[in-house]
Order: C-alpha cells, then structure tokens, then sequence
C-alpha cells in the first residue's frame, strides 16, 4: 500500500508536530511518519518542559535565532491551540562575583538574541519574586519571558490542528528505507514503513534522535548524533508553583533546574552525560545530583515526594552544539530539522515559523488554504472546571462523573475522550500524557486496572493486548479463572 | 537395621498472635519420613504441642482463593475452605477451583463446592456478590 | 506578566449545587470508615458515609486472605468475611450511603453560611453534591510507596506494580499479571503476595528486603514462603529495573549497615514482573487542603486523644491517621473517632474548654506517638512503632526530664503497632511539673 502526499514529516516529536502545524495551513497535504505507536516518544517526552527565554545560546547560532523566538511565540501558540503555558518569568542564581561575571555574559548574549526585560537583581528582588530561593544567593538574572509547558500536551495540540486542517498521521511506522527518485518527479522520495510506503514531493526529516539515520537512507548528509542522556526528577503538587530557577550554566548544560509544571509540580531537570544511544534509565548517581543541585536553588525542596523519575537523550549532532534547520545541500527537497536539542522544546514554533522561511526560499509553493482554522478546541479538563461546568459535564454524560483516576481527579468520560480524539491514545501512557490519569502520587497504583478495562473496551481489544506504552509493553495475561 | 536419624527444628507455632517460637525433636526413617516427635519445647500453652505434632505428621491450612463470577457486578467470588486442609492438597484444590464458574447473586457462607478434594470441608463464599 | 490559560467558562447563572445536611460525614467506606459511621450512629447522629468505589469495604476487598478478626471477632476471618461483616450492620441502619462518590474537598466550594458546618464537596456519576455535617471523619486509608519514591533506578518497562495493584488484578479483575515475579518488600502484603503468586501459577522467584529482617508477622513468612519454598534474602534489594518494553530481568545487589548497596554484589534476576511491597502512606491530600496540620513521621493527622485533628470538628482514624497492621486495630480507633465525632456535632462531649496542652513527642527507638496532643486529664491510649526491632527495651514516660513511668522489659517489632495506657495520673504528674510536652521513649536495654 502505497499513499501519496505533497510533504512528508519524519518523526511526531515536538518539532515535527509543530512543523506539521505550521505548514497545514497551506493548500498541501501532509503526513507525519512516527516509528512510535504515538506522538513525542522520543525526546519531546524526557523533558523538563521548559520555555527558556533565550540568553543562553551563543550569538550568531541557529539556536540563537529560534529561541528567543520561540518563546515569544509560545503566547499566541498557546491561546490558538488551546494548551497550558505559564509565562512565570525566571532566575538564574549567583552565589559570588564569579557568577555574577557570568551571568552579566548571559545578559549580554540575551540582549543580542533579542530577549526582552532582563536584569541583574539582587537578594531583596529575588526573594520577592521568588520566596523560596536559596538565601545565599547573592544576584540573579531576572528574566520576565521564560515559561514553561508540558511539552507532550504542545506537541498533541499541534498535531491535532494539523489533522483538523487534513494532515495525515501514520503511528508505528518506522522508516526502514528511502528510495529517492531523479529530481523533477512530482513525489521523488518513496518511504518505506512496516506500515505501508509513503511517497512524498517533499521531505522533512524532524527525527529527533534518529535524524542521522533518515539523512543517510536518504543519500544526504553524513553526520553522527550523540546520546546527551538527562534524568529527570518530578515532585508532587505544592501549593504554590515554583518559579523556573537556574544555576549559572556549564559549557555543555543549563545544569540542574528547578521549575514548576503547568500542573503544579516541580520537576529537577537534567543530569547530562554522553551514553549508549537508546539508553533511558535513570541511574542513582544522576537521580541524586539532580537532588543535590535541587537543594542549592531551594532548599526547603521536599526531595521525599518524587512521583516520578526518567531519563532520556538529547540528540545532539557530533562536533555541533548547533541546530541543523534548512534544505540538504545534497538532497534537494530533503528538509532537516536535526539536531533538536535544548532549547528544542522553547523554540519549537519558531523552528516552525523558520521550516516555512526555508521551504519559500527553496521555491517550495505555499498558498494559504481558505479554509484554514488556527484554533483547536482543547479537551474538557474536569479537574479545572468549575463547579457549575463540572454539574453540566456530568448532566451530558454520567461517565463525568465516574472518577477513575484519583490522584488527578481524572474521570471516565475525560479518559474515554483522550482515547477517541485524533490522534488519540492507544495506550495507558497515551492516556496518562492527554489527560493525567495515572500521572499523580499513585502512580497508576489505584486506576491501572481501570484504565486498562477502559483501553481494551474502547479500542475493541483484550485487556491482555492492552499496552504500557509501546509494542511489546503488555500489561497482564489472560484471565486466572473460569478457564480449563 | 535402624538408619532413622533425629533432627532438631525450630519453627513457630501460628495457632495464635503469640506466634511462640518451637523447638522440636524429630526421628525420620530412611526416606525422611517422620516416624516420632520426640519432644516440643518453646510453647507456652498446650496448643503448641498439637501444632508441633500435626506440623510434623501433616501441615493443615486453610486455603483462600477466588472462583469466577457470571451474572455479578464483580468478576470474582473470593472463597475459602470452612476449615484448614492438607497444606500437601492445596496445589490440586487451585487446579480444582480454576475451572468453576458460579452464578450471582451469592451470599457470606454460601458452599461453592461440597467437601473439597474428599476432605469433608466445604469451599464456601467469603462476600456476597450481587 | 504571568500568562496563564483562561479556564473561564461562560455557564450563564450557576445553579446552586444541591446540599444534604448530616450530623457527621464520614470519607471513606473502607474498615475505618463503618467502624467510624457505625459508632456515631449508635451515639445518635444522623451520618453519611462517601465512598468512592461501589462497595463498601475498602481495600478489605481484595485481602481475601485470612488473618483477620482474631481480636474483634475471637475468630479467624478473611478480609471480605471482615468487611461484610460491618457492612451488613451499615445496611441494617439508616446511614445514608454515597457510593461511587469521590470527595473533591472539604470546605473548599462555596462557604457555608455558618461556619461550625463543614462542606464535603462530592462527585458521582449522579451529578455534584454537598454534604454538610458539624463533623467530618477522615476515614481514607492509605495508598502504596510507589518505585519513584524509593528511586529505584533504571528503565521504565510494563511489570513493575505496586503489590496491592498486582493483589487487585489477580484477586479483583481476574487478570493474571505476569508469570514469573521478583517480590521487594517483606512486609505483610508482599508475603501474602508471594503466596498468591504461587498459588496462582505465577513463579516466585524470591522476596527481597532492603532490612536484616523480615518486616510481617512470623506467621505470613512461614505461611507465604516456607510453605511454597519460596526464599526470602535479607539486607538485598532491588538496585536496577531491566528491559525496554517489558521487563526482562531486575539487578539486586546486597546492602551494607547503613543500607547502601555494596558494589561487586549485583546479580541479575531474570522475571517479567517485580511486586513492591515498601511501604504505606496515609493519603492526606484532601486533609491538607482542608487545613489539617499533619505529623511528618506518621504522615497522618496530628490528633487529640479523642482524635480530633486540629481543625475543629474533623477527626480522624484508621490507615488516613497511621499506617495499622490489623484491621482490628482500625476498628477500635474509628469507633473511638466516630463516637468523639457524634458527641462533637450533637454537643454531647465534655466540656468545650481544654483541660489541658500537652504535646506528645517520640524518643529513643519510638519512631511516633500518637495522639500529637493531649487536652484531656484523662486514661489516654498511646499508640507507637518503633524504629527497629529489639530483644529487651522498655517505654519510659518522661516531662520535664523526669521519669514519670517506666514500663517492663520485653522485645519490639516494627512490625506491630504498639498501644500504651497512658493513665490520668501521669499526665496531671506532667502539668504539676509545669510540662507542656510528654515524651514517650522507648530504650533499649544493653545487654549484660
């Protein structure tokens, strides 16, 4: 089976999403391949979910460019596609005229990247801003743009405006060969997938991780990539949500963050060490320097109350700390979208807004269908509504008002929604990433079985076929009794 | 010939929450086979010494378990034998109980399944089920 | 220059969300929670209870084995034969029942207009509704330490479960969750575990503790392992989850005195399932948003001795306070809770004004006391754990440093909640001395 579009989207992390978005707007179709049974598996999952505001890149990077960017876009992506995104504003702490050398560097590089409203504030402002900040920190960087988001949530509703607008989304497919016909043909390049082959006019390669290896099936660009591994450290709800707060960076890291979630955690982010491609598991060393690094920014962190802990690769490209974004010098109609690490999340829709820059200056034809809608409608959140929109939900359906997951306040009808929605979750993880069941203190402990009755009701299935996550991740067997 | 050998065992009697810890002297036969419980010291009331003794002979125990459910607003029934049987017979009770399926409503106390396995203890229900 | 989403829904005119008055709310239908409602009821109050699932019994549900009842019955029971036991004399009251119904918060929606009356803000399939009641009983029980909390490292694969999910699929869902386990935690429920397990058809492959010693009851180590030959390695725990879709093996590795693991002691444990049996935590997140101040040890409510927390009106009792090991225990303490509850919201308890504020504090190996507070000059029941498990110590009663009881020598056990008798006589000792706070120590003693 062969389907056949105007552009195809290698990889449905963040940065695929989001490119899927922009370029839906136009009278072209579209399809985005993920190897994945769903969307942001890769390296949009294992992320702090952080809207950096832009003065950490050095001046004159892609990174640079799209970040600042990035961030300043994330407003208006967030009020049309209907996702949470706090613009708290951030701090990078110093603890001694060493730091505050440094981070004067980063104002200046922030000035130059075009980063609004920062300043060096000291001890007062800082604990007005920020109360729970280490009192031994002597000046910090004030930085009014940064925000954050949950980064899974970005990537869902982007996509899911793009389908809206006619885009077309392969899950577990997996690109196992290029076939790029002589340039002039009206679909060159040929993908083969263990879903069935895709044949496209234009390709834009966004897979993260596994970005080099699409470059080199395609004949294009020979590079290598680099598995930076970070742990990553989530704390239950407080009640009042943390300000993102930084150390002053390393050469290779931001170092150990603390931040807020648009859920009202707090998440550490990121260890950062070079390891084996594909590997995600936390190890003691990371998980306890994340606590460590924690407690310097905050001391009064509860570090007992991890929900959660995980790990994942940043894929950097070897001898780079740079972005790759534009068209193959080798492979013409081939787009690269590779090497999307920090700040990949914070510049997504301006690696978007830049893909679009890029495509026009190929002489790719974009015209602005008239159809075209920005908005996509988010789902019902029953744990945010009010009392009254709570009383009208369970009127329209009592499966509002069967709570399932408890932890989060997550009840059927919302679950049974993540589930039917397109894309929708085709696994527990799926459904705890759209709508937090199983995301809470728990940890699935109390509604897993739930969930997985649900699962196999909805998607017409047996509980034993239901899945964690990906192929492979059963959850149980088959029944104990009533058997011969 | 004689080839019995006397061994000595600690183990604690489980008869009540004291959970006193016995020690017991035991002569077994060439097969391992118990032939005498020789002495039981350790417990502080009588019923250690019966433990000891039906232990040592044959281990009783009361076996839990569920049996499914059709017809009822739960896919189990939990059930239990009435009283202890033959530690040795619950792995043939399971094998037993896996296949039976029975029809809601059911009651507290209901029998399951009349004198399991030749024991003369009945498998009976431990919840109603609707 | 925060730029939050607008959840703002335009719902034209709120109708108001339709309210019962009770006596006494009891959260929570488990052990704790009947106990509580049925002691207030038999004290005169009109009572409801709120239940999220759609039985009552709580987690009594799916403990089908026996073990319990030997103190409150002077019978061996099952969990189910436990709870169906007080569910039968719920039934046979006019206790109102809201099953299916989750409690979102108390006093969190709309003030009530007088404010001695608490607010349960409740969901059902039936729609939202408010309870009010003069009191509230916290009756919610416990939830599992999870794999994140002991950071426990390595990948994220399907297999891992906290016990008493793996209890729920095999013993509830009839969903058989693996077939060859490695079970962490040697407390109650992973030996029961580990005997379900095996009676199951699914291979134990062993049961790994962190501690030097078994953390259950004798009676479940020789009943749940020696029976089935399932062995049990001490001072081992679980140092690396293995395997990217389903798990695939686990790496344990031996721990030292300090409990770290010794490096060069890792083998790895082929298994397609790990059961974590670490541990209970009282799930107080419906207390604290309602202002309840909670002790740091037990992660429960800091309590008077009639259970009171220090929100007036709301009490609290069972697993939601402390974490018991015998459901009898929690049946006593919630027919104290829900007796005090009744005399509070009909006026019919002591007088309003204290006697006394007495803190109690732990000492020695006693790792809480409870109550937190005492404002009576009355017998009061102390209950305590200790730390680690000793041959000899004894309680000692201390104020203002001077010993006011000691108690006999005899072994502890973490393992076993400890109640203690704390006569009138002593604390009116403590407030002659001027005291503010009681310590309760437990030392051991040194060996000869």
């Amino acid at each position: 089976m062969t389907e056949t579009f105007d552009i195809a989207i290698v990889g449905a992390g963040i940065t695929g999403c989001a490119i899927a978005r922009q370029l839906a707007r136009f009278d072209l179709s579209i399809c985005v391949v993920e190897a994945a049974n769903d969307i942001a598996l890769g390296a949009s999952k294992a992320n702090g979910g952080l809207v950096h505001a832009g003065y950490d890149p050095t001046p004159g990077t892609v990174k640079a460019q799209v970040n600042a960017r990035g961030c300043e876009l994330y407003g208006t992506w967030a009020q049309e596609l209907g996702f949470l995104f706090c613009r708290t504003g951030s701090m990078v702490l110093g603890f001694n005229d060493e730091d505050r050398a440094h981070l004067e560097q980063l104002r200046r590089n922030g000035y130059v990247n075009g980063v609004p409203e920062q300043s060096i504030v000291g001890p007062d402002r800082i604990h007005e801003l920020e109360p729970r900040a280490s009192a031994d920190a002597t000046c910090a960087l004030w930085c009014p743009s940064t925000g954050f988001v949950d980064p899974f949530e970005v990537a869902i509703a982007a996509l899911e405006n793009a389908i809206a607008n006619g885009a077309t989304f392969m899950r577990s497919a997996t690109v196992e060969a290029i076939e790029v016909a002589s340039s002039g043909d009206d679909a060159r390049f040929t993908l083969a997938t263990p879903a069935g082959n895709v044949r496209c006019r234009y390709l834009i390669n966004a897979a993260g991780n596994g970005a080099a290896d699409i470059s080199h099936m395609a004949g294009a660009e020979e590079f290598q990539m680099v598995w930076r591994q970070g742990n990553i450290v989530v704390l239950d709800k407080e009640p009042r949500t943390l300000m993102p707060l930084y150390p002053v960076p390393t050469p290779v890291s931001k170092g150990v963050i603390v931040t807020g979630t648009v859920h009202g955690n707090t998440v550490i982010t990121a260890t950062a060490a070079v390891r084996e491609p594909g590997d995600t598991q936390t190890y003691a060393s990371d998980v306890n320097a994340l606590l460590t690094g924690a407690h310097k920014l905050v001391p009064d962190l509860d570090t007992r109350r991890v929900v959660r802990a995980f790990a994942g690769g940043r894929p950097v490209i070897q001898g780079t700390n740079d972005f790759f974004i534009g068209q193959s010098a080798v492979v013409p109609g081939l787009f690269q979208a590779a090497g999307i690490q920090s700040p990949g999340v914070a510049s997504a829709p301006a690696i978007a807004e830049r893909m679009e820059l890029v495509m026009r200056e190929a002489g790719v034809e974009l015209h602005e269908r008239a159809d075209w809608n920005p908005i996509r409608r988010e789902p019902d959140d029953f744990d945010r509504a009010p009392l009254a929109r709570k009383e009208e939900l369970i009127e329209s359906d009592p499966a509002w008002g069967q709570i399932v997951c408890r932890c989060e306040t997550v009840p059927e009808a919302e679950i049974v929604a993540a589930i039917r929605r397109q894309p929708g979750a085709v696994s527990v993880e799926g459904v705890k990433r759209r709508c937090r069941a199983g995301m809470g203190r728990c940890q699935s402990g109390f509604c897993q079985s739930r969930l997985v009755t649900i699962l196999a009701r909805e998607l017409g299935c047996d509980p034993s076929e239901v899945l964690l996550e990906d192929a492979g991740s059963w959850l149980v067997e088959g029944p104990l009794k009533g058997v011969r | 010939m004689s080839t019995n050998a006397t061994e000595t065992l600690q183990f604690n009697c489980t008869t009540c929450p004291s959970e006193c810890l016995l020690t017991v002297e035991v002569e077994r036969d060439a097969n391992g086979a118990v032939v005498e419980v020789r002495s039981v010291t350790g417990n502080n009331c009588p019923r250690g010494d019966k433990f000891a003794h039906q232990e040592l002979t044959c281990p009783m125990r009361v076996l839990t378990t569920t049996v499914a459910v059709s017809g009822g607003d739960e896919a189990l029934l939990p059930v239990r034998t009435a009283e202890a049987i033959p530690l040795e017979l619950h792995a043939q009770a399971m094998a037993l109980i896996r296949g039976l399926v029975v029809n809601a409503p059911i009651r507290m106390g209901d029998v399951v399944l009349k004198d399991l396995l030749n024991t003369n203890i009945n498998l009976i229900a431990s919840m109603d089920i609707e | 220059m925060a730029e939050f989403k607008s959840n703002a829904i335009d719902c034209g005119v709120v109708e108001a969300v339709q309210t019962r008055a009770f006596d006494v709310a009891v959260i929570g239908g488990g052990p704790a929670g009947m106990a509580a409602a049925l002691a207030a009821h038999k004290a005169g109050a009109r009572v409801a209870i709120v239940e999220r699932e759609q039985h009552l019994g709580g987690i009594l549900r799916q403990c089908i084995h026996p073990g319990f009842g030997l103190s409150h019955f002077k019978q061996e029971l099952t969990g189910p034969e436990y709870a169906q036991r007080f569910i039968d004399k719920v039934h046979a009251t006019d206790i109102a029942l809201f099953l299916n119904s989750m409690v979102l918060g108390i006093d969190s929606g709309e003030p009530a207009e007088d404010t001695a009356v608490h607010t349960v803000t409740l969901m059902s399939p039936a729609g939202m509704l408010q309870l009010t009641g003069r009191a509230v009983v916290l009756a919610m029980g416990c939830r599992e330490r999870t794999r994140s909390e002991i950071k426990i490292p390595g990948s994220r694969p399907a297999g891992v479960f906290t016990a008493g999910l793996a209890q729920r699929y095999i013993n509830i869902e009839n969903l058989k969750p693996g077939s060859r386990a490695v079970i962490l935690g040697s407390g109650d429920i992973g030996l029961i575990m580990a005997r379900r397990c095996t009676l199951e058809g699914i291979s134990v492959e062993g049961v790994y503790e962190l501690m030097p010693y078994a953390n259950g009851l004798r009676r479940n180590v020789k009943n749940c392992l020696d029976d089935f030959g399932v062995p049990l390695h001490l001072s081992t725990t679980v140092t690396r989850v293995i395997g990217h879709d389903r798990l695939e093996a686990v790496e344990v590795s031996q721990v030292d005195e300090r409990l770290a693991p010794i490096p060069g002691t890792e083998r790895i444990i082929p298994c397609d399932t790990l059961l974590l049996s670490v541990g209970l935590i009282p799930e107080n997140e419906l207390s604290v948003a309602a202002g309840v101040e909670l002790d740091p040890r037990t992660r429960g409510a800091v309590v008077d001795q009639s259970l009171q927390t220090g929100v007036p009106g709301i009490f609290a009792c069972g697993n939601v306070l402390h974490v018991h090991d015998l459901a009898d225990n929690v049946t006593t303490e919630s027919e104290r809770a829900g007796a005090a509850a009744a005399a509070y919201a009909l006026g019919t308890g002591a007088g309003a004004v204290p006697d006394c504020e007495l803190t109690v504090s732990p000492a020695g190996i006693a790792g809480y006391a409870l109550p937190g507070r005492i404002t009576a000059v009355a017998l009061t029941k102390l209950n305590f754990r200790v730390r680690r498990p000793v041959d000899a110590a004894r309680v000692r009663i201390l104020a203002g440093g001077v010993e006011l009881f000691a108690g006999k020598v005899r072994p502890f056990k973490p393992s076993v909640m400890e109640s203690f008798p704390l006569p009138a006589k002593v604390i009116k000792q403590a407030l002659d001395l001027g005291a503010s706070k009681i310590v309760l120590s437990v030392d051991p003693i040194e060996e000869a």
